[in-house]
């Protein structure tokens, strides 16, 4: 702080070290949510299979009156146990053709019991009012299992991964998701690197690098945390355009636990940007009553 | 030390500390003014995309329960004494709103009809998409319900049967002229017309699972009586 030597490029490096923090904080949030673990963990943390599953139900109520099949041949059949196995299938695809970019395919796990259900229901009914199964009634038993497993996928696809594979979204990530461990690793070196840097230029007074550190960490803390709390605040996520129940939680639950994760880690920046200047404030008074006694 | 040199060094400090409150307004303000620089074409790219994706108007959770259809039911005039007259002005329902009751002799309850067309509202009546006229002014009004509950003897009706619709505002008659049948893809009996007419349409009960194909009549109005008052008469 003595010299303008020091002072500039002090500050330069100050600067570097605040978007150094806040891209390293970025980079590995990304690398941390953006796993199948954590899809999934938002997934059953959020009770996103009763909502699933009622939403099943209450189109499966609806259909009953032009299908004329009772909704209970479905819902009895997809069971919790099994939108699990669906969704967790579901996600895990999504990530393997995110990380090797692939093509994204996902058809829901054979579900034997409502196939079952459904031929059951066609052949009570057939008998019932005394038709003889024909071709006409094999198409319609095929397309009802064919739309069962259908509506099934549009259900169990709560990242809607089928849709982004097809508007090219999945193929954008996919180029950059390779990436993050080295990109994570990049972003720790050069926070490292740049505070190795500040150190250095102020060799000789080591209560300035304490400040210009200090500095960096509250600022790249405002930075970072004030649109987070804006977003957090003012229900952003909650304008979230997809009102399907079940998108609508895993999304909006995953971006409220990212902001709030990002949140946390800049108040804990600030924080630690504070106690670094009060340890610069205490270095100065120490060096000063010491001097003073001599 | 001299007394000189401690106070000369103690000023020295003190004359840093101005500096030392101001570099980090300094250094937000620049860090600001690169942000902003470094953002401004990625955030020009990305408002696009978020303006699709959160949409301010949209400020609601699907799962609360103070958000979605508002059903309302309403008491439609079953006699009407006052003063009538055979032109007038309709009510425009709102969403969810019952407005009417379909009767027919071939109907065996009176049909109510709301505004809209939802799965929730098909449960309790007959719909009027709010894509089609209100039922009493000119052009094409188009009613739809299940096969399996309101509209189960839609089929039994006839070339010449009567239809009347019972609102607030009026009440209107109706003679079926056509039968019509129709897929579910079409759009043919559906669109807006340049006569009045009221559609009545349902699915076609096929012998198992659903039908793509929609059954129906077309009716032409034959009187049409509105009322000067909705208070039933003034009684």
């Amino acid at each position: 702080m003595r010299k303008i030597t020091t002072y500039l490029p002090s500050i330069i490096l100050s600067i570097a070290l605040v978007f150094c923090i806040l891209g390293t904080a970025g980079v590995l949030l990304a690398k941390s949510i953006l796993t199948s673990e954590s899809a999934y963990k938002v997934y059953s943390e959020n009770g996103v299979r009763d909502i699933i599953s009622d939403s099943l139900g209450s189109y499966y109520r609806d259909k009953a009156n032009t299908t004329g099949i009772p909704s209970e041949v479905y819902t009895e059949n997809i069971t919790g146990d099994y939108i699990d196995l669906a969704v967790k299938d579901c996600i895990d695809r999504g990530f393997a053709s995110v990380s090797d970019n692939s093509e994204f395919q996902f058809t829901p796990p054979e579900n034997t019991a409502l196939e079952t259900a459904i031929d059951d229901f066609f052949s009570d009914y057939a008998e019932s009012i005394g038709y003889t199964p024909d071709e006409e009634y094999e198409k319609k038993l095929d397309s009802a299992k064919d739309n069962a497993y259908k509506v099934i996928k549009s259900y169990c696809d709560i990242y809607k991964m089928e849709s982004l594979y097809e508007h090219g979204v999945m193929q954008k990530i996919s180029s950059v998701y390779g990436y993050l461990g080295i990109v994570s690793k990049i972003a720790v070196s050069v926070t490292f690197v740049v505070l190795v840097l500040l150190f250095l230029v102020n060799f000789k007074e080591i209560s300035s690098w304490f400040y210009w550190t200090g500095v960096s960490c509250l600022i790249s803390g405002i930075i970072g945390a004030v649109p987070c709390a804006y977003l957090l605040k003012t229900g952003y996520f909650k304008s979230f355009s997809i009102k399907e129940p079940q998108v609508f939680t895993v999304f909006t639950s995953a971006m409220t636990s990212a902001t709030e994760l990002f949140e946390k880690t800049m108040i804990a920046d600030c924080a630690v940007g504070v106690m670094l200047i009060i340890l610069c404030a205490a270095t100065i008074i120490a060096g000063r009553s010491s001097k003073n006694k001599k | 030390m001299s007394e000189e040199k401690k106070s000369e060094k103690s000023e020295k400090v003190g004359s840093r500390l101005p500096l030392y409150l101001v570099t980090p307004f300094l250094v937000f303000s620049l860090c600001l003014g690169v942000l902003l620089v470094v953002m401004i074409k990625p955030y020009d790219k990305l408002k696009v995309y978020l303006n699709v994706a959160f949409m301010d108007n949209l400020k609601s959770d699907p799962l609360e329960d103070n958000t979605g259809l508002v059903i309302k039911n309403n008491e439609i005039l079953e006699e009407y004494s006052g003063e009538t007259s055979d032109t007038g002005e309709v009510m425009h329902p709102s969403f969810g709103e019952q407005f009417a009751i379909i009767s027919s002799d071939v109907f065996e309850v009176d049909v109510p009809v709301y505004w809209g067309s939802e799965a929730e509202l098909l449960e309790l009546g007959a719909c009027q998409p709010s894509g089609s006229v209100v039922v009493g002014s000119e052009g094409n009004a188009v009613i739809s319900a299940h096969v399996d509950t309101f509209f189960a003897n839609l089929t039994d009706l006839q070339v010449g049967d009567s239809v009347q619709i019972k609102t607030n505002y009026g009440k209107f008659d109706y003679k079926v002229s056509e039968l019509i049948e129709f897929k579910s893809t079409s759009n043919k009996y559906l669109k807006p017309t340049d006569d009045t007419r009221l559609t009545l349409y349902t699915c076609k009960k096929d012998v198992l699972g659903g039908s793509d194909m929609r059954v129906g009549v077309i009716c032409t109005p034959e009187k049409s009586v509105f009322y000067k008052t909705q208070d039933g008469g003034g009684q």
